[in-house]
């Protein structure tokens, strides 16, 4: 059982999500940061490890934020500046407090992706060696991760069949959700009809397939589960995990097997579920699960990924509320990034411990236990009530 | 679309793949084989991606292709694309087996299907950078065609 419930998330701190772009980065941080030792009844003279996500061009460093906040730490550290790196920042978060590198440990996370950033500030990570980290091929106009999405899209589409009307499942439910978030920076509900007539942004991907660009900021403060017990907040614990997955079958947004990009074309059959055993439970005991979805076939993907669907049959089995609040498996209840705004993971995770904690009001899932944060990647987090 | 300063964003190329990009000015399409396991793949890299060998061959692709996946860009993302509008982006898995990320010409995007049989056409974009581009096959084509 390894690491089982040994450490908990004792504070979350949220931004609203804002369309607007000009927020102070720095500004967002400490918004976010304040929230979270609130919530948890602790100061920064509680906290001795940093560990940030991800930081410029979209969010602030590490080091930036100790000098902005004033934050002391003896560890600190900070992963890629990409969505993906949620998961393996709760799990360096879990072994830093585990070796006792660290007592408490923030993790602030800066997604301000409304506001411009000077493109001659930075070099593109899509200009690497190889492509990009969503396949992009800038000489070729397969620019952003958008690209990468909907070449994902479009191949699961023409080897398994499905439309439109069906993918509308995923925002159309994620709307409802948001509708009853007074964090998400889109609540308006939309129809299937809405999302039929909507016009496409990199197709066959419409706008409503697309995250919501947005402004926020997220900090969640993980400690042991004996500290989180002393905190104001009730703690959850971190039940379970697993790590990104990496290889040449893997490809952003695209379940290994599905043959896009440089993946081989098979049959996909789960292989690592291992955090489930972590965490002493079986899949169907998830109360509520958070997907990243910063492109609906990244939904496919994910559920694919960790056997709620079977490859290929995901476009049905998605249908008829099953994934909407009151339904068989309540998915992303926030709205997720297609309409709470794209917090990079790190809100999905919130939500999930809002959701444990009873804190969702309209939107609570009735005797909520368990959450599983879930990657296309292969990563996921399991927290416990 | 010779340009006499070109605007685009160039491949990124290296020593690593400076053999692909050569060919191609010559209207040459060569892959990468690992000279020890004999495995061909892309995107083109430093050493093979099976077995770690960096006995890198080239040799002779024949250019035809059928189509495993395409998006329809209708949103700017680069500006220097706007003439563009709306571009199509595909990929080709080429009869070799390796797929290549490429432009697909000659034909209107709802017209655009899976397994669409498509053949390579080099466009000499710069005095020194050759793109490579691809277009349905012609029924009797058999082989590389020089278009430019």
């Amino acid at each position: 059982m390894g690491l089982r419930n040994r450490v908990a998330i004792a504070g979350v701190g949220q931004t609203v999500a804002t369309r607007r772009p000009g927020k102070s980065r720095l500004a967002l941080a400490a918004e976010s940061v304040g929230a979270a030792l609130a919530d948890a009844g602790l100061t920064l003279a509680d906290c001795d490890g940093l560990i940030v996500p991800g930081g410029a061009p979209y969010g602030c460093d590490y080091d930036e934020l100790t000098k902005a906040l004033g934050i002391t730490a003896r560890f600190c550290t900070q992963l890629w500046s990409h969505g993906r790196m949620t998961v393996p920042a709760l799990i360096q978060a879990a072994l830093v407090l585990d070796a006792g590198l660290a007592n408490v440990v923030i993790m602030p996370r800066v997604c301000a992706y409304a506001s411009p950033v000077d493109a001659s500030s930075r070099v593109s990570d899509e200009f690497r060696e190889i492509d990009g980290p969503h396949g992009e091929n800038p000489a070729y106009g397969l620019r952003a991760p958008i690209g990468g999405a909907g070449l994902t899209l479009r191949r699961y589409l023409t080897r398994y069949g499905g439309n439109a009307r069906q993918l509308a499942a995923i925002p159309v439910a994620f709307r409802k959700h948001a509708s009853l978030n007074p964090n998400a920076a889109y609540r308006d509900p939309i129809t299937t009809q809405d999302y039929l007539d909507a016009r496409s942004a990199v197709e066959p991907l419409k706008i409503y397939d697309c995250s919501a660009v947005s402004d926020g900021a997220v900090c969640l403060i993980v400690t042991t589960l004996e500290r989180a017990r002393a905190c104001r907040a009730r703690p959850v614990s971190i039940a379970g995990f697993q790590g990104i997955h990496g290889s040449r079958d893997e490809a952003a947004f695209a379940l290994p097997g599905l043959g896009t990009l440089h993946q081989d074309t098979y049959d996909f059959v789960p292989d690592d579920l291992s955090a489930y055993a972590m965490a002493g439970i079986e899949r169907a005991d998830i109360d509520v699960l958070g997907v990243m979805d910063s492109f609906t076939p990244q939904v496919l993907s994910t559920l694919e990924r960790f056997g709620f669907s079977k490859p290929g049959e995901t476009l049905d089995w998605i249908q008829d509320g099953r994934i909407e609040l009151g339904g068989e498996l309540p998915l992303n209840t926030s709205g997720g990034h297609l309409s709470e705004g794209y917090l990079c993971g790190m809100g999905h995770i919130a939500e999930g411990v809002r959701q444990l904690r009873g804190e969702c009001g309209a939107r609570q899932v009735a005797d909520a236990h368990h959450f599983q944060y879930a990657h296309s990647a292969g990563d996921a987090v399991i927290l416990a009530a | 679309m010779s340009d006499l300063v070109y605007q685009r964003p160039r491949p990124t190329i290296t020593e690593m793949n400076a053999p692909f990009w050569a060919a191609l000015r010559e209207h040459r399409l060569v892959l990468p084989r690992c000279g020890g396991c004999g495995a061909t793949w892309l995107p083109v890299g430093p050493a093979c991606p099976h077995c770690l060998g960096r006995q890198i061959e080239w040799y002779p692709a024949r250019g035809l292709g059928r189509i495993t996946s395409w998006v329809v860009y209708h949103k700017l993302y680069d500006p220097k694309f706007a003439d563009a509008l709306p571009y199509l982006v595909a990929e080709v898995e080429l009869v070799e087996g390796p797929r290549l990320t490429s432009s697909l010409v000659g034909v209107a995007p709802a017209a655009v299907e899976a397994g669409l049989e498509v053949e390579i056409m080099f466009d000499d974009v710069a005095a020194d950078l050759t793109l490579h581009r691809f277009r349905p096959r012609h029924p009797i084509a058999d082989t590389c065609t020089d278009v430019s």
